[in-house]
C-alpha cells in the first residue's frame, strides 16, 4: 500500500501532527510489528514521540518500557467494559497496535477492580497498581483560560463535578467577580497529586473545543530542584520547627506595651 | 467594488521616517486600492492594499518601498479568495 | 451595525496590523466581530430555566436564535449565567421539535390504542371539544381538569385559570408548581396571610449568616449562589450554615454542616425556638407588638388515599390547617421539650453543631437569612417546617429588613410569577384571592362579568388529586400543558400512567417536544416556547419581567395562549353553563366562551397599534387585538390597589423587571417594614398586613416522622432532586448535546460502605427498588453528592431512568405537595 495516499480516517484527528511525522511514525509501527515476530522486541525501540493526545490505560510504564513490554495482544482492550480502550491503527499517529484512549472521545471510568491491567500478561501495564485512583494516565490541564467558563464567571464548573476524585484532583477556588461586585469565580484547579487523568473532565467541557485537557505528565509538569525545600511543609512534616533552639518569642518593641 | 467579486487584500505596517510621516501617508493615500488607517506617534502607519487582482496587491505592496520617506513595509494580514490562488498564497 | 463579507475581512486585516504594530483603533473598527454579527437583532428576555430569573439577551438573525449573552446591566445576574443559560440558545431547536398535533388513531379515526398520527388544527380541536362536551354532559364540571405551570407565562396562567374557573365552572386546574412551591405558599398564607417572600436578593449581598434549610443552591440557583458566596468571601465574619440530609455541593462553602436525619428539621427549628427563648434572645417588643402564637392540629395524616392506613386514623386529616390562640407561656412550654440533647439525638447531629446554629439566630447583632426550596417543601410536613422557619424569624424580629429574613427559593421562572399570583392552583384566584370565600369569589365575578354563581366554591382537585381521579375515572378530559407529569408526578406506575391510559379517560398533552408524558397522551398539541411567543415571567423576589416574541415557532407549533383561548370557541355557553346560571345574564345567551371569557371589551381593547413595531407577535395578529396587554391588564386590576400592585404594561417591556408590590412606579424590596413598603402605616414599625389584626403567626407544631420510613425489608431513604446540568426532567436540556455528555444518566449517589454491604461497586448497574417500582441504574460512589450511610440519592431528569416509579404519593395535608425527598428503598445487584 502507498503509504503518501493513505487518507487519514478523520482529518480532524490529524490537526496537529505533520505528515512526515505521521508517516515514519506509521513505518516505525510497522517495522516494530515484524520485530515482534522475530522475538527482538525488546531492543526494538530506542526514539519516539510521546503520543500527545493519546492517553496509555491506567497503570502504563513509562513510555519507552511500555513499548518494550507491550505485545500489542489487546487484551486489555478486551478487558474495557466501557469501550473506552482501543489498538492503535497503521493510519493513526500513535505506535501501531498499542492501546490507547482518546479522553474526549470516552474517557476511562476508573473501574474500583482494573480490568485493563489484570488482562495484561506481561506488566505493560503496571500490576502494581490496585488501586485506580492512584494511577497516572495523565494530568487534567486546564488550560485556556480565556475560554473557560469559570474564568468568565458564568457557573459551569462541570469538570469539576464530573470528577470521580471531586474535591481532591480538582477543586473550585473560589475568588471574587470584581466586574459584577457582587458574585463569585468557582475557578476549577486540578491537584497533580491526586489527578488520575481518567478524562472524564476533557469529556465532558460544554465548549466546542475542550479548555480542559488530559496531557502526558511528562510534557505538563514541572520539577522542583532537590537543592531547596518549602519551609512551611517540612514543618508540618515533622510537626514542629526544624530548629527547635530558635526562640519563638515576639522580642520587645519601642513605643508598645510588653 | 461589488460584494460577490473576489476579494485580494492585505494589511501591512509601513515604517516611516518621524519627520516625513505627513508626506508619506499623502502618497499612501493617493495610490489606486491603498488605504490609511492609523498611524502610531513613532512612524509606524497601518494600511490596507486591495484589489480585484492578485497580481496588484503585490505589485502596490513592492512599490512602496520606493516611496520617499519609508524605511520599510511588513505584510501582516493576507487575503485571497481568486481563483488563481493556491492554498500557498494564504498566509493568515 | 451591518458589515459586508469584504469589510469583515478588512477590519480583520487592520486588526492584524494594529495588533503587530502596537497601534490601538477606534474602538468601532476594533470591536468589528464576525461579519455574521453584523445583522443580529438583540432584545431582552428572562432566562427559561429556574425561578432565579437571570436576564438574558437574544441574538437573532433571519428569525432564528443565533446566541445569547447574559445581559450586563440586569442587577440579578450581571451578564453572567451558569451552563443552562449558556445554552439557551439551543433549545428551540431539537431535532424532534413537535410540529403538528397527533392523534391516536386506528383506520382513520380516534383511538386510544391508536397510532399517532398528524392531524390538523381543526380536527385536533373537534374531538378535544367533542371530549369535553361529552365529560361534561355525562358527570359534570368535576370530570374536565388541567395541569399546567409554574413556567407558563403570566397570560398564559391568567387565559387558562379563566377558562377553566369561569368557562368550564371547574377548579380542577392546578399547577405543576403544586410539587414545587405548595408548601412554602401554605407557610406564607399560614403565618403572614400573603404569599411571598417579604426580603429580595438584595439581602444575599448584605447578610452575615446564611443558614440553607434544605436547599442545594450551589447547583440549582448557581447565580444565586454565586451572590452568596461572594458575599462569604468579602465581607468579614459571615457565616454559611448547611442543614440537609446528604452532603453536596454547596457543604463546600459552609462553616457548619449539618447533616439530619430525614425528616428531624421539624425538631431541629424546634430546638433554635427554644434556645432563643431559654437564653432571653427573644425580640420582646417585637413579639409583643407583631405577633400571636398558635397551636394547631397535629393529628393530620400523610396524604394518601383515604383507605391508606395511615389515613384511617388521622382524626385531624379533614381540617389539617386548624389552629387555636395561645399565649406565649404556652409556645414556651411546647417547645421547651426540644432540648439540646433530645434534638441531637432525634436528628443525629452533634450537640455543638446545633447549638452553633442556634447562637447565629440568638445572637442580637447578627443578620440571618433562611434559605430553603424542596428540602423543606418538597415533605409530608411541609408547611409546618415553614412555619417552624418563621418562628425564628418572628421570635428575634429578623424579617423584612436588609440581610434579615427567611426567604423560599423558587424553583420555576414563573412559580411566583404566574402559578401563585395569577392563582392557578385549585383553590385560588388571581392575587391571593380563594375559590373557597364567597367575597373572594363576587370580586373575580364581578372583575370578570360574570353573573353570580359561576366559579365554584368548592376547591378543585390537586396535582396528586388529579392523578388519583383520573385513574378511578371521575376526571375524564383532561389537558397538560407545559410540564412534563408523568415523569414528574410520584408514583408513576400506581398513580399516574394507569389514569392517563384509563379508556374512559381522553388526555392532552401540549408541549414542545415529545416528552413521557406526552407519549402517554391520546392528543399531543405542538406548542411555541419561550421567546417563540411574547411573554412574562415572576421571579423568586417578586421580579416581573417581560419579553417580545423574537422568532417563529416551528410549522403549526402554537403558544399555549392561543391554544387555550381558540379552544374556548368550540363551546357555546348553553353547552356548559346551567339555565338558572344563564338567566342571571340572558345578554350572553347564544355567545360562545371566548366572547365571554375574551372579547370580553377587556381583554380586547388594547388594539394592534400597540404592539411594538418590528416585532412578530402572533397572537395578537391571530385574534387582531394586544390580547397579551388585554388579559395582563385585566388581571393586574385584582391587585393594584390591594397590595399586589403590579406596574404598567408598557413599562415591563421597557425595564430589567420589577418587585412588586409596584405603587406609584416604584418597587418594594422589603415587605411589611415601615418606610420600604408603601402599604405599612407610619407609627406602626411593621404590618403584616395579610392577617387583619397586622400580626404573624407564631406557631407550636411538633416533630413526627415521615409516612415511610426504612425497615428490615426497605432499608434506605430514598432521595430525589434536580442537577446543576438538566432543568426539571430534562425536556429541554437532554437536547443539547453538550449538557447531555455533561450528566447522561441518572446514578445511584450511595455510601461507599453501603455499596460494598451489597456487594455493589462503583460504576456497577444496580437495581434500586421500592414497594411501587423499580429501575436500574449504575451506581456512583465518589461523585458530587455525597450520602451519610442509609440513603441515597437519584435525580429525576432522566427519562430512560424514571425515579418517580418508586416515590410515594404522600403530600402534605396542608399545601398537597408531594414528598419527592423520603421514601424506603432497597438495592441490589442488578
Amino acid at each position: 500500500m502507498d503509504e503518501a495516499k493513505r487518507k487519514p480516517v478523520n482529518p480532524e484527528e490529524q490537526k496537529g501532527v505533520s505528515r512526515r511525522v505521521f508517516i515514519t511514525d506509521s513505518a516505525r509501527g510497522a517495522g516494530v510489528a515484524l520485530l515482534v515476530g522475530t522475538g527482538l522486541w525488546s531492543k526494538a525501540e530506542t526514539a519516539h514521540p510521546i503520543p500527545l493526545r493519546e492517553i496509555r490505560p491506567p497503570g502504563a510504564l513509562p513510555e519507552d518500557d511500555f513499548l518494550g513490554r507491550c505485545i500489542r495482544c489487546g487484551l486489555c482492550v478486551r478487558s474495557c467494559p466501557y469501550d473506552t480502550l482501543r489498538l492503535s491503527r497503521v493510519e493513526e499517529p500513535g505506535v501501531v497496535g498499542t492501546p490507547f484512549f482518546k479522553a474526549r472521545e470516552i474517557p476511562c471510568e476508573m473501574c474500583e477492580d482494573i480490568p485493563c491491567v489484570k488482562a495484561c500478561p506481561t506488566g505493560a501495564l503496571d500490576k502494581e497498581l490496585t488501586d485506580i485512583e492512584k494511577a497516572k494516565m495523565g494530568l487534567a490541564v486546564l488550560s485556556d483560560h480565556e475560554t473557560c467558563l469559570n474564568y468568565l464567571g458564568l457557573r459551569c464548573e462541570v469538570c469539576y463535578r464530573v470528577c470521580p476524585v471531586i474535591d481532591k484532583a480538582i477543586t473550585l477556588e473560589r475568588s471574587q467577580n470584581r466586574r459584577t461586585g457582587s458574585h463569585a469565580m468557582f475557578i476549577p484547579t486540578v491537584h497533580s497529586e491526586h489527578c488520575t487523568g481518567c478524562g472524564k473532565c476533557e469529556q465532558s467541557c460544554v465548549l466546542t473545543e475542550a479548555a480542559i485537557n488530559i496531557l502526558p505528565i511528562s510534557l505538563v509538569k514541572g520539577e522542583m530542584g532537590k537543592h531547596y525545600k518549602l519551609g512551611w511543609v517540612e514543618k508540618e512534616k515533622k510537626g514542629a520547627p526544624l530548629v527547635p533552639s530558635i526562640l519563638n518569642k515576639p522580642l520587645g518593641q519601642w513605643g508598645k506595651d510588653p | 467594488m461589488k460584494d460577490n467579486e473576489p476579494i485580494h487584500l492585505a494589511s501591512a505596517i509601513v515604517l516611516s521616517h518621524v519627520d516625513k510621516v505627513e508626506s508619506v501617508k499623502g502618497r499612501l493615500a493617493s495610490m489606486e486600492g491603498i488605504e490609511v488607517h492609523n498611524e502610531s506617534n513613532d512612524g509606524r502607519i497601518i494600511i490596507t492594499v486591495e484589489s480585484p487582482k492578485y497580481r496588484d496587491v503585490a505589485d502596490l505592496l513592492l512599490s512602496i518601498k520606493d516611496i520617499e520617506g519609508v524605511l520599510s513595509s511588513e505584510l501582516v494580514y493576507q487575503y485571497s479568495d481568486g481563483d488563481k490562488v493556491s492554498d500557498g498564497d494564504k498566509a493568515h | 451595525m451591518k458589515l459586508t463579507r469584504r469589510e469583515y475581512i478588512k477590519s480583520n486585516a487592520i486588526a492584524a496590523a494594529a495588533a503587530a504594530a502596537g497601534v490601538s483603533l477606534p474602538a468601532t473598527k476594533a470591536l468589528a466581530g464576525p461579519y455574521e454579527n453584523g445583522n443580529i437583532r438583540w432584545d431582552k428576555a428572562p432566562c427559561r430555566f429556574c425561578g432565579t430569573g437571570c436576564s438574558i439577551l437574544v441574538g437573532t438573525q433571519d428569525g432564528r436564535i443565533v446566541a445569547t449573552q447574559g445581559d450586563p446591566d440586569a442587577p440579578v445576574n450581571k451578564g453572567l449565567n451558569c451552563i443552562k443559560g449558556y445554552f439557551l440558545s439551543k433549545i428551540p431547536y431539537g431535532r424532534d421539535r413537535l410540529t403538528q398535533p397527533l392523534l391516536r388513531k386506528s383506520n382513520g379515526v380516534y383511538d386510544k390504542e391508536g397510532e399517532f398520527t398528524p392531524v390538523s388544527w381543526d380536527e385536533a380541536f373537534d374531538i378535544m371539544a367533542l371530549k369535553w362536551k361529552e365529560a361534561l354532559k355525562k358527570k359534570g364540571p368535576t370530570s374536565v381538569g388541567m395541569f399546567g405551570s409554574g413556567q407558563w407565562t403570566v397570560w398564559e396562567g391568567y387565559a387558562a385559570a379563566k377558562l377553566y374557573k369561569a368557562g368550564f365552572r371547574s377548579n380542577n386546574i392546578d399547577p405543576n408548581a403544586r410539587h414545587c412551591m405548595a408548601s412554602a405558599v401554605a407557610g406564607f398564607i399560614r403565618t403572614f396571610g400573603i404569599d411571598e417572600p417579604m426580603g429580595c436578593y438584595d439581602d444575599l449581598d448584605q447578610s452575615d449568616t446564611f443558614v440553607l434549610w434544605g436547599s442545594n443552591m450551589a447547583e440549582m440557583h448557581p447565580i444565586l449562589w454565586s451572590r452568596l458566596t461572594n458575599r462569604r468571601l468579602s465581607a468579614k465574619n459571615v457565616k454559611v450554615v448547611v442543614l440537609s440530609t446528604y452532603s453536596h455541593r454547596s457543604c463546600d462553602l459552609a462553616d457548619t454542616e449539618i447533616i439530619f436525619k430525614p425528616q428531624t428539621d421539624l425538631a431541629i427549628a424546634n430546638y433554635i425556638a427554644n434556645y432563643i427563648i431559654q437564653n432571653n434572645a427573644v425580640n420582646e417588643e417585637f413579639v409583643a407588638k407583631h405577633t400571636n402564637f398558635r397551636k394547631g392540629v397535629t393529628d393530620i395524616g400523610y396524604g394518601l388515599r383515604p383507605d391508606h392506613t395511615l389515613e384511617k386514623g388521622a382524626s385531624d386529616a379533614k381540617k389539617a390547617k386548624a389552629s387555636k390562640p395561645i399565649s406565649f407561656d404556652e409556645y414556651k412550654e411546647f417547645v421547651s421539650e426540644y432540648t439540646l440533647e433530645k434534638a441531637s439525638e432525634i436528628s443525629g447531629v452533634p450537640e455543638r453543631n446545633l447549638e452553633q446554629l442556634a447562637k447565629y439566630y440568638a445572637d442580637p447583632k447578627r443578620t440571618v437569612m433562611s434559605l430553603w426550596t424542596m428540602g423543606m417543601n418538597q415533605h409530608t410536613r411541609g408547611t409546618w417546617i415553614n412555619n417552624l422557619v418563621y418562628n425564628i424569624h418572628l421570635l428575634t424580629g429578623k424579617i423584612s429588613e436588609p440581610g434579615n429574613g427567611p426567604f423560599s427559593l423558587t424553583g420555576q421562572p414563573s412559580a411566583c410569577g404566574t402559578a401563585r399570583e395569577v392563582g392557578t392552583f385549585a383553590h385560588r384566584l388571581p392575587a391571593d384571592l380563594v375559590v373557597m370565600k364567597k367575597p373572594h369569589r363576587d370580586i373575580a365575578e364581578q372583575r370578570w362579568q360574570l353573573p353570580e354563581g359561576t366559579i365554584p366554591g368548592k376547591p378543585g382537585f390537586h396535582a396528586v388529586l388529579q392523578n388519583r381521579k383520573l385513574k378511578d375515572g371521575a376526571l375524564n378530559a383532561y389537558w397538560v400543558m407545559c410540564n412534563n407529569n408523568v415523569q414528574a408526578a410520584p408514583n408513576m406506575n400506581e398513580e399516574t400512567l394507569p389514569g392517563y391510559r384509563n379508556p374512559e379517560n381522553f388526555i392532552v398533552v401540549s408541549d414542545p417536544y415529545p416528552t413521557v408524558t406526552a407519549q402517554a397522551a391520546d392528543l399531543v398539541l405542538p406548542t411555541a416556547m419561550w421567546v417563540e411567543k411574547e411573554g412574562a415571567y415572576g421571579n423568586a423576589e417578586r421580579r416581573t419581567q417581560f419579553w417580545r416574541q423574537q422568532i417563529n415557532a416551528p410549522g403549526e407549533a402554537r403558544s399555549d395562549l392561543w391554544q387555550l383561548v381558540e379552544f374556548s370557541k368550540r363551546f357555546k355557553v348553553e353547552e356548559v353553563w346551567p339555565d338558572s346560571l344563564l338567566d342571571k345574564k340572558p345578554e350572553y345567551r347564544g355567545k360562545t366562551l371566548y366572547d365571554i371569557l375574551y372579547a370580553n371589551g377587556e381583554v380586547d381593547k388594547f388594539p394592534l397599534s400597540e404592539t411594538q413595531e418590528g416585532f412578530e407577535n402572533e397572537e395578537a395578529m391571530y385574534f387582531g387585538y394586544y390580547i397579551q396587554k388585554g388579559l395582563f391588564e385585566e388581571y393586574a386590576g385584582f391587585g393594584r390597589g390591594h397590595k399586589h400592585d403590579l406596574g404598567d404594561f408598557d413599562t415591563y417591556h421597557k425595564t430589567r423587571g420589577m418587585r412588586w408590590p409596584v405603587v406609584d412606579g416604584k418597587e418594594t424590596l422589603w415587605r411589611f417594614k415601615e418606610g420600604s413598603d408603601p402599604y405599612v402605616k407610619e407609627g406602626t414599625g411593621y404590618q403584616f398586613y395579610g392577617k387583619p389584626d397586622n400580626r404573624a403567626w407564631i406557631f407550636a407544631l411538633p416533630y413526627q416522622p415521615a409516612a415511610e420510613e426504612p425497615d428490615d425489608q426497605y432499608d434506605l431513604w430514598l432521595c430525589t432532586g434536580r442537577v446543576l446540568e438538566h432543568w426539571h426532567s430534562g425536556s429541554m436540556t437532554q437536547r443539547v448535546p453538550e449538557l447531555h455528555r455533561a450528566f447522561p444518566d441518572a446514578v445511584i449517589f450511595m455510601h461507599p460502605e453501603d455499596a460494598k454491604q451489597r456487594g455493589l461497586r462503583r460504576g456497577m448497574a444496580a437495581k434500586i427498588e421500592s414497594r411501587r417500582g423499580m429501575i436500574t441504574t449504575r451506581i456512583e460512589t465518589k461523585g458530587r453528592n455525597r450520602p451519610p450511610r442509609g440513603l441515597v440519592f437519584v435525580p429525576w431528569f432522566d427519562a430512560g431512568r424514571l425515579i418517580n416509579k418508586l416515590t410515594l404519593d404522600a403530600t402534605c395535608p396542608i399545601s398537597k405537595e408531594t414528598d419527592f425527598k423520603k421514601c424506603a428503598v432497597k438495592i441490589s445487584k442488578a
